[in-house]
């Protein structure tokens, strides 16, 4: 009893000091041997009508009417909720939104009934009982379900009257500029009316093909997944499996699992980086574009290959074109090369020049930006917020100093020391790396260290000194408790909405699932596929 | 903006009109009767807070002291900071302010930075939510509408497009990147792309009457038959989002109201400004004189009296190298600016804040130049009848103070004495946003959050 006291006196003077946040629930615990075999099928929270997000509706009216000019490009941004742009709750269609569906509506009509009729009409007779097979056929596919007689009905009399006033062509039109506007297709429904107050409804078979095809290809369901949920297949677990492991097997799964990556490493950040080209003279928006297609394409090449969370944190590949011989062998032209690197300089992806060049100031590199990262993103110990009040100075530049010196006042104010002892020792260790994301042995003529580490986790096996950032990475690359917070944001991004506490059950098992497997992405994401709260959604009669 | 509200406008001598809902769709007509020029709102952000050397020594000087951005000097003569040269022309016109706090941001959720901005027109603290601040608190959107929402019930009304929400490198879509909300939780977030703010104004205008009509008549009946499958869906989703399809519906009214009732717009058409890649800072500039322009040419025409305009989102990392100090051997700003503004007082980089507060001043000048090249019929400027209200989301960037806003206003459009540079003590910055609805002819004792209001400002009016 003694000792309790005692501890909590300590643990007040350091919240005072690094003052707590209100946090997100924690990370599951790494999987310990105590993992629950099963949960209690408990979802507390919701999605509503999940509003399709730009890359989906893209994607969506590609496969629906092999549309490449990617039309949501004008649409607004979506709002996002710790770097996920599906937070359902969070989409919501503004004034902008209806006007950018409208003239995408416009257009995708008049070039879809222009040059690829036949991939939306299924007859040639030119009249209303063909428009009416269409909106029969094609309906189904753009509402990701069979219409109701309501609305075949009203699109049918819709139909005639264009037909009759300006022909089947413009019927055509018409009636597709309406469905691309409606919000059965603009929003996916989960909603599973439950007409008895239970907290909890399983998903339809149409509403969770929906779900697992934006899931794992980032797009409307095809035809299969369709017809598997309109007989029944995907409500057993193991047909619901089968679907999954086919959607898995196909190439379009590396886009689903992209749609995350990018979204996750902030690929349109990294493209709108900016130098300071005093500093960094060889810096231009063309090389930042580059980068972000170098990292896209390092991506892609270890889901093609291993496929695994230690390979994306470890692979030797690095993408160079023409722009960027500074980082390896320089490609002849503006496409892409595939090197393998020798050596531990760019092993892995924090070490691509991308991300650090994108992890740094425009004039420097950033410790805090690189160690935060490894915190809120590959720990899921996010560094709390500094004390209200407090003067955050970061240090001015020193053309006699390396940055690390320049950080020494983070360890000796009292109130910069309470945060950054946690934020700054992981982030030296990649002071190798310029603001660039060059290799540099020394800087201002001092040599660099880069010895530092992490210096708190729940996972105390991640804790202590490491000599280089290799180290640093070999840690964290076979870290359960990395690949825990990994998977958890791709559950987040599967059920695009916040997690609450009674989703750590599942968010357990599937993060031994996935650490078991050898932090197979596939796994992961058939892992989350399988679980209850995936066929599952809050009663929306009965969420706040 | 419910269309099936009947409003009413101020006829001549203050007598109240009530017209029905078509008759207000048509601006020409209700102004065909002699009436006030119309009265606009501007709201105008930039992130991180502004320059400021507080403790200037009199025994030595510092050429820094200068660029503070408070004036020196009393309410009826003082001298403009070097930040507000640009403005120095129509000092008479500006009305500078100190010792208003924006109290309503110090605490809830959110770090300083999205309390501030939530907060500077909605007077407003934050939900909680799910958005990441630079510290690694969490925070959603503003718990009420902003004033020139609120604005465009009093004097909007009946235009083609119901407000401008624009930005400049305001890319982070979330509570850090927006200032207009509709109401609580429901952000109007800026357009920063002129190509899209050019096609929100004067879509259709240009096209043959014939060719136009045809088209409005197909937009009307696909725009009736989406609001036939959106009551469709209705009948069969959940209490919650029948809420939400109600105003997606009411969003597809207003679309159809503006492309089929609504006047294409009297105005030549400007040309439509082409792809600008407004992405890169370097454009920032461009882009500021493109917005604008759309800006007061849809003021000109009368397709809007109501804007937002923010330069970049709370959380920004932009460096704006185009921003040079050119008095001395130029000299341009080096780092991102948001980093800038965390430098402590005394330190010498930290003068590069009050550079890009003058780029910003610049901006504002051009707005106010061009009000002022507006004519009314009654031969005063548009200048005369708009209020613009410049802001922030903190004081002091490295202490991420609330206290002393840097909150600037230009204009006559609210009726408040300008020309002057009046230091209140410790007001709140909630009392502004109620004096200024009431400039515009509301009748409000508090806005936003009550418990920061203790009524309009004195020495304003």
């Amino acid at each position: 009893m003694p000792f309790l006291p005692r501890l909590a006196i300590v643990l007040s003077v350091a919240l005072v000091a690094c003052k707590p946040a209100t946090q997100p629930p924690g990370p599951p615990n790494p999987p310990d041997g105590s993992v629950p075999e099963a949960c209690a099928p408990k979802v507390t929270l919701g999605t509503p009508l999940r509003l399709l997000a730009r890359a989906e509706y893209d994607h969506t009216v590609r496969d629906l009417l092999g549309d490449t000019t990617g039309p949501a490009k004008d649409f607004p941004r979506e709002p996002l909720a710790h770097f996920l742009d599906n937070d359902s709750s969070l989409l919501q269609v503004s004034p902008d939104h209806v006007s950018r569906y409208l003239e995408a509506a416009e257009a995708l009509s008049a070039d879809t009934v222009a040059n690829r009729k036949a991939k939306i009409v299924p007859c040639s007779t030119q009249d209303l009982a063909c428009g009416q097979q269409f909106i029969r056929t094609f309906g189904r596919l753009a509402y990701r379900r069979a219409l109701t007689a309501d609305e075949t009905e009203a699109l049918n009399t819709l139909f005639a009257n264009a037909l009759a006033a300006s022909g089947f062509d413009s019927a055509v039109e018409v009636t597709l500029q309406v469905i691309l506007q409606s919000p059965q297709f603009l929003y996916r429904d989960e909603q599973a009316l439950a007409v008895v107050p239970v907290p909890t409804v399983t998903l339809s078979g149409t509403e969770l093909a929906t779900r697992l095809s934006y899931f794992l290809w980032a797009t409307t369901p095809d035809e299969e997944l369709l017809t598997a949920a309109e007989t029944g297949v995907l409500d057993t677990p193991e047909g619901l499996k089968a679907q999954a492991q086919r959607m898995l097997a196909d190439p379009r799964a590396i886009d689903g699992m992209m749609r995350f990556f990018a979204l996750w490493l902030e690929f349109g950040g990294i493209q709108n980086t900016e130098k300071d080209v005093n500093t960094y003279p060889q810096f231009s928006r063309a090389l930042a574009q580059a980068w972000r297609t170098s990292l896209e394409l390092y991506v892609r090449d270890v889901l093609e290959h291993d496929g695994t969370l230690p390979s994306l944190l470890s692979s030797s590949v690095l993408y160079t074109n023409d722009m960027m011989g500074m980082y390896g062998p320089a490609a002849p032209t503006s496409a892409f090369v595939r090197n393998e690197m020798p050596g531990t300089q760019r092993a892995g992806l924090l070490l691509q020049p991308s991300f650090l060049a994108f992890k740094a100031m425009p004039d420097g590199s950033s410790p805090v930006r690189r160690g935060k990262f490894v915190l809120d993103q590959l720990l899921c110990e996010p560094p709390p917020p500094p004390p209200a009040g407090v003067a955050i100075t970061p240090p001015p530049p020193d053309p006699n100093a390396t940055t690390r010196e320049r950080f020494k006042n983070h360890s000796t104010d009292p109130q910069c020391y309470a945060c950054h002892q946690f934020i700054d020792p992981p982030g030296f260790t990649f002071e190798h790396y310029d603001g660039m994301g060059l290799w540099r042995d020394t800087e201002n003529g001092k040599p660099i260290d880069a010895t530092g580490g992490v210096t708190a986790s729940r996972e105390g096996s991640l804790v202590g000194p490491v000599a280089n950032v290799n180290e640093l990475v070999a840690k964290l690359a076979t870290s359960p408790r990395v690949h825990a917070c990994v998977s958890k944001e791709v559950y987040r991004f599967a059920l695009g909405r916040q997690l609450t506490d009674a989703d750590s059950c599942t968010t357990e098992q599937i993060a031994d699932r996935f650490f078991k497997s050898g932090g197979s992405f596939k796994d992961l994401f058939l892992a989350i596929v399988e679980s209850e709260a995936f066929r599952m959604n809050a009663n929306p009669e009965m969420t706040p | 903006m419910k269309l099936s509200r009947r409003h009413v406008l101020k006829g001549a001598g203050g007598i109240l009109v009530g017209l029905p809902a078509l008759e207000a769709l048509l601006p020409k007509a209700a102004r065909a009767q002699p009436a006030a020029p119309p009265k606009r709102f501007i709201g105008l952000y930039h992130p991180n807070g502004v320059y400021t050397f507080p403790n200037p020594n009199p025994t030595n000087p510092d050429p820094r002291e200068e660029w503070h951005w408070f004036p020196r000097g009393t309410e009826t003569d003082f001298t403009l900071s070097r930040i507000h040269r640009p403005l120095e022309r129509f000092k008479s016109k500006l009305l500078f302010t100190s010792g208003l706090d924006m109290s309503v941001a110090v605490t809830g959720p959110g770090e300083q930075h999205q309390r501030g901005v939530g907060a500077f027109l909605t007077g407003q603290k934050l939900d909680t939510g799910n958005f990441v601040g630079n510290d690694g608190s969490r925070a959603g959107y503003a718990k009420g509408a902003s004033i020139d929402q609120h604005l465009v019930g009093l004097i909007g009304q009946g235009t083609r497009v119901g407000s401008l929400q624009l930005g400049v490198h305001t890319l982070l879509a979330n509570v850090a990147g927006v200032v207009s909300y509709s109401a609580a939780n429901a952000p109007l977030l800026p357009q920063n792309d002129p190509r899209l703010t050019f096609r929100t104004l004067f879509m259709d205008s240009g096209m043959p009457p014939t060719e136009l009509d045809k088209v409005r008549a197909r937009r009307k009946s696909v725009l009736d038959a989406v609001q036939d499958q959106l009551a469709q869906l209705k009948k069969i989703v959940s209490t919650a989002d029948k809420i939400r399809l109600d105003q997606h519906l009411t969003l597809v009214r207003d679309l159809e109201m503006r492309v089929t009732a609504l006047p294409a717009g009297t105005c030549t058409n400007p040309g439509d400004p082409g792809v600008i890649d407004y992405t890169a800072e370097m454009e920032m500039p461009r882009v500021s004189q493109l917005q604008i322009d759309l800006m007061l040419l849809a003021f000109r025409c009368d397709l809007t009296r109501v804007a937002t305009l923010m330069y970049s989102d709370a959380m920004n990392h932009i460096a704006m190298p185009f921003i040079c100090d050119t008095s001395a051997p130029p000299k341009c700003v080096t780092s991102d600016v948001h980093n800038l503004t965390h430098y402590s007082d005394g330190d010498p980089t930290r003068v590069q804040v009050a550079w890009r507060d003058t780029w910003v001043a610049e901006q504002v000048a051009r707005i106010l130049a061009g009000l002022e090249g507006i004519t009314e019929a009654d031969g005063s400027t548009a200048l005369d009848h708009s209020l613009l209200l410049w802001g922030s989301d903190v004081s002091r960037g490295n202490v991420h103070a609330h206290d002393d806003m840097p909150f600037v206003l230009a204009g006559g459009g609210a009726g408040f004495r300008m020309g002057r540079y009046v230091r209140w003590q410790s007001q709140y910055h909630n009392d502004l946003l109620v004096s200024i609805v009431n400039g515009f002819g509301g009748n409000v004792t508090t806005y936003g959050d009550p418990a920061f209001c203790r009524g309009a400002l004195g020495n304003l009016t």
